[in-house]
């Protein structure tokens, strides 16, 4: 296959994965799609490089991830970005559940949300997910745990007091 | 809850986005990349070239004070002052916006029509309008930049060619906070954004890109929640809607 469509394919089949981790992650889908076209730009100009990793697409989510924090923090707008994830105006109808847990982790900090969205959105390990942020095993394990403790709370509220839109 | 159950959950919510996520051609992605690195190289060259020639700024007078009175009979020829190299001029928005859209349309006239700031986050706003590439049909965009984020591009057209017959108007921006847009039909006289229900919504006017366009287009403040446009005539009718 030549390297052209090689990128081609892996873009074809990574893009919208990506998109939709970092979209729960920043609670912008905006900011997230900027940050993963954004990713494989740079993916695509050392893609002779990227190619030969084990796991090209970890090696554009940590970019991507990488920019989409560096926004926020740069922008202080993450509350903003956070009542944005609480408001789906523009999805299709979702069970209370779903819009709980949606709402739910919009009130998490984006280092609890960047472990859970990886750990049981994009179903990697702890190991990977470990390698993914570069930090140690042990630290997310512990932010695995006390996300879930978190969010548990946030659930048990009623939900009159999440701020989501119901239609 | 439970870990299955929350994994489940998550991973649907994960699912719902990623099946709204469209990816932009792949030729604009490798475009964007191609933009990014020659903006790289070019900052290296304005580097390397003002330190070249603070270098020759520096050692012009301790050169003269070093070379010796001329034996010669010949008047010494004057000393020619070191041509500095030309920095390669910047290319202006429109060029961006040409060079951005390249590979879908050709014989483009872009307009810039808009440019402000929203606290750190510069932006531009630009209308184009040319043939497509591969259905040889007229359409018309609307592309952006946002300085701060390393000047990514979005654009969104509408034209005979469109995937999206219906979709006569578009709606787009909001990025950082920064203005919602997008083209409306010729006739519109009005735009109405809406947001969930309870909310206000916003009344702005549509304006005229320039000649030869056969669209308009409205810029209105950014505001949570805005996804459903409308285009009104001059009577209040509505003419055209998004999505």
């Amino acid at each position: 296959m030549r390297r052209d469509d090689d990128f081609e394919a892996f873009y074809q089949a990574s893009y919208a994965r990506l998109v939709g981790q970092l979209t729960v992650m920043t609670g912008s889908r905006e900011d997230a799609e900027d940050a993963v076209q954004e990713a494989f730009a740079r993916a695509s100009t050392r893609w002779a490089t990227v190619r030969d990793y084990d796991m090209p697409e970890a090696w554009v989510r940590r970019v991507a991830l990488n920019l989409a924090t560096s926004g926020l923090r740069r922008s202080r707008r993450q509350r903003a970005a956070l009542a944005r994830l609480r408001l789906p105006t523009t999805q299709a109808a979702q069970s209370t559940d779903r819009l709980a847990i949606q709402a739910g982790l919009g009130r998490l900090p984006l280092h609890y949300r960047q472990v859970l969205v990886l750990h049981y959105g994009a179903d990697l390990s702890v190991e990977q997910v470990a390698q993914q942020l570069r930090l140690p095993t042990g630290t997310v394990k512990s932010r695995l745990v006390r996300a879930r403790a978190a969010l548990g709370v946030y659930l048990e509220e009623p939900q009159e007091e999440r701020g989501y839109a119901r239609e | 809850m439970h870990e299955n159950e929350l994994r489940r959950q998550v991973a649907e919510l994960v699912a719902d986005h990623s099946e709204q996520a469209v990816p932009p051609p792949v030729a604009a992605i490798r475009r964007r990349g191609r933009l990014r690195r020659a903006r790289q190289a070019s900052g290296v060259i304005l580097l390397i070239v003002a330190v070249a020639a603070g270098l020759v700024v520096v050692q012009q007078p301790l050169g003269r004070q070093l070379t010796p009175a001329p034996v010669v009979t010949q008047p010494p020829r004057p000393i020619q002052p070191p041509r500095p190299a030309q920095p390669r001029p910047a290319l202006s928005f429109a060029d961006e916006v040409q060079d951005m859209l390249g590979t879908t349309l050709v014989d483009m006239t872009v307009v810039v029509l808009e440019r402000g700031k929203v606290s750190d986050d510069v932006w531009q706003l630009a209308a184009v309008r040319g043939t497509g590439r591969n259905s040889h049909k007229p359409k018309e965009c609307l592309a952006r930049s946002l300085a701060t984020l390393g000047r990514p591009f979005g654009f969104e057209c509408l034209g005979e060619g469109t995937n999206r017959p219906l979709a006569r108007m578009t709606l787009g921006g909001g990025i950082h906070k920064t203005p919602l847009f997008g083209l409306a039909p010729q006739g519109t006289a009005r735009v109405l954004l809406r947001g969930p229900k309870g909310t206000t919504p916003i009344e702005v006017p549509a304006k005229t890109i320039g000649p030869g366009f056969q669209r308009r287009y409205y810029l209105a403040p950014w505001k949570e929640g805005i996804r459903t446009a409308v285009a009104l005539d001059g009577q209040g009718h509505e003419i055209a809607h998004y999505p």
